[in-house]
């Protein structure tokens, strides 16, 4: 069973994305913000990280940024999701080493085929 | 002969006299002062214009110091006048031209050009200056008004640039605060809609247990609300951006092909409930474009669905062609039409057409004024052709290959 890494201090779309993914099949850990969330990707070495680009305190792109220059995560694939607020996100979301991002809203029909694009042949 | 040489002396001392008596009229009437002083600062000769330029009798001044009388011990500006004196008389040729202040009777001061010179006094053999002297105060009261007036237009320059940079700086710090604002707002808007959004999804699709056909009826209107909701949003905080002139585009190489064929997976459901025909007519020499992909699909997708909207029987159609470096798309379609009276109205904030039929159909009116000012920051041009009654065609001129600079 893949795992995934929520990073996302919204309860109640944490909620949502972690509804998503489980009723597909997914084993789903999460944290609240940034620091704790690069501690749990050290912990769990999940196959995916799913990461919130505007968090309190530290901020996705420092995250990503964290996350990719960990000798244990850098292979692990970073998806953004971004309420994309202005042009110029875009690039620096990938500058700062996310594979690809999603946008918020996310649509619930789509969203578990998006995340797996990212996958490989990790996901199911 | 004795007789006649002493004739003829008189008559040469006459005409001594005569010379003499000619030069001093010259020298007395001429129109400038004219001074001869001794090395220690005493008056030996002021012809009649000096005089009564300074206001003094000759007696008043033959045989005195010049400091005290036609000249003050300092200047105004601070300069020792004395000292000054004394230099030129050590120093004659260093100031053949020099300009001082001077003093008349009444206390009044002047400035006064002069040109000096070392003479020698024919029987004596001292040596004295010969000074010719020229009023210049208008001149330099002129100068020092033009120097004034300088002054304080240059002070008001800076005070007027100051000004200007001040406004500019809390300008900028608006326009700073704007995209705050405008990214807050973004965020913050899109977050709990993005919870309605994915629950209602999720419900929909039976993810939480099974629904009956009235809780899909109602969830299906949640869902289409926030939708619309969210387009709402999106279309305010884009002309936000594009007012506040933060709309930043990127230019990247896309299928073309691909993306008209999203626009009408986009629309084909809502145009198939109302029974249109929908399709495309792609030139095929067309295929790549480099511009902001995702604003040209938002270009597409306005008119694509204003075209649906605004149509009740019979088709909509896009047709893409390229011409050199332009790239033409046209929403064609058999709908309600416009009005020529209505056209100029079209493309501006908020306008609806009013054709009493308005409320039928759902919309702000930001769709087009957002295209025109997409397609104008994307280097290209929109305009618009309709039958009022039968039809109307949209048509978008792009640059193929988008140059910052072109915009
Ligand atoms: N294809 C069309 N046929 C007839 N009228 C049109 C067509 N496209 C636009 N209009 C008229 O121009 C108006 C402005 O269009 P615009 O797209 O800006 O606003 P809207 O569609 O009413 O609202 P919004 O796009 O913001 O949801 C429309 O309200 C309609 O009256
Ligand atoms: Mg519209």
């Amino acid at each position: 069973m893949a795992t995934i890494l929520i990073i996302e201090d919204n309860e109640k779309n944490l909620y949502l994305a972690t509804f998503l993914l489980e009723k597909h099949g997914f084993f789903v850990v999460a944290a609240r913000d940034g620091r704790s969330g690069i501690e749990l990707a050290e912990k769990t070495t999940p196959d995916l990280i799913l990461l919130d680009i505007q968090l309190p305190e530290m901020d996705g792109y420092t995250v990503a940024r964290a996350l990719k220059s960990s000798p244990n995560l850098a292979q692990v694939p970073i998806v953004a999701v971004t309420s994309y607020a202005m042009a110029g996100d875009r690039e620096r979301i990938l500058a700062a080493g996310c594979n690809g991002y999603i946008e918020k809203p996310i649509n619930p029909e789509t969203f578990v085929a998006e995340i797996m694009r990212y996958m490989g042949d990790e996901g199911q | 002969m004795d007789r006649r040489n002493k004739r003829r002396q008189r008559s040469m001392k006459i005409t001594i006299n005569e010379i003499q008596k000619k030069y001093l009229e010259v020298v007395e009437n001429v129109n400038c002062i004219v001074l001869r002083w001794t090395p220690d600062g005493l008056i030996t000769f002021i012809n009649r214009y000096g005089r009564e330029f300074f206001g003094y009798a000759e007696e008043e001044l033959i045989g005195k110091h010049v400091v005290g009388t036609i000249v003050p011990e300092k200047e105004t500006t601070g300069r020792d006048l004395r000292l000054l004196l004394q230099d030129v008389c050590r120093h004659p040729e260093r100031y053949e031209h020099n300009t001082n202040q001077n003093m008349c009777k009444s206390g009044k001061l002047v400035w006064v050009e002069w040109v000096n010179k070392l003479v020698y006094d024919e029987r004596t053999k001292k040596p004295e200056l010969l000074s010719l002297g020229i009023d210049i105060s208008k001149r330099v009261q002129a100068e020092e008004e033009l120097r004034q007036l300088n002054e304080t237009l240059e002070r008001r320059i800076a005070e007027r640039t100051a000004e200007l940079q001040a406004a500019l700086e809390k300008a900028q710090s608006a326009d700073r605060l704007k995209s705050a604002f405008l990214a807050t707002m973004s965020h913050e808007l899109r977050t709990p809609l993005n919870s309605i959004i994915g629950f209602t999804g999720i419900l929909l699709q039976g993810l939480a247990g099974p629904l009956n056909e009235e809780q899909t009826k109602q969830l299906g209107m949640i869902r289409d609300s926030a939708r619309h909701l969210l387009d709402l949003i999106n279309d305010i905080l884009d002309i936000s951006k594009i007012e506040a002139g933060q709309l930043e585009v990127a230019a990247e190489a896309f299928d073309v092909r691909r993306m008209i064929e999203e626009v009408l997976e986009a629309v084909m459901q809502q145009a198939a409930k109302k029974g249109l025909t929908i399709g495309a007519a792609i030139a095929h020499d067309v295929s790549e474009m480099v511009s902001d992909r995702r604003r040209v699909k938002q270009i597409l997708l306005n008119l694509a669905s204003n075209a649906v909207k605004f149509t009740q029987h019979g088709e909509v159609r896009l047709e893409c062609k390229t011409q050199g470096d332009t790239i033409t798309f046209s929403v064609h379609d058999t709908g309600i039409g416009i009005r020529q009276d209505d056209m100029d109205n079209l493309f501006k904030p908020f306008q609806q057409i009013d054709t009493g039929l308005t409320r039928a159909y759902e919309g702000t009116g930001l769709g087009l004024s957002i295209c025109k000012r997409l397609v104008e920051r994307l280097g290209g041009s929109i305009s618009v052709q309709s039958v009022y009654g039968k039809g109307s065609t949209f048509t978008c001129m792009l640059p193929v290959v988008y140059q910052a600079s072109s915009a």
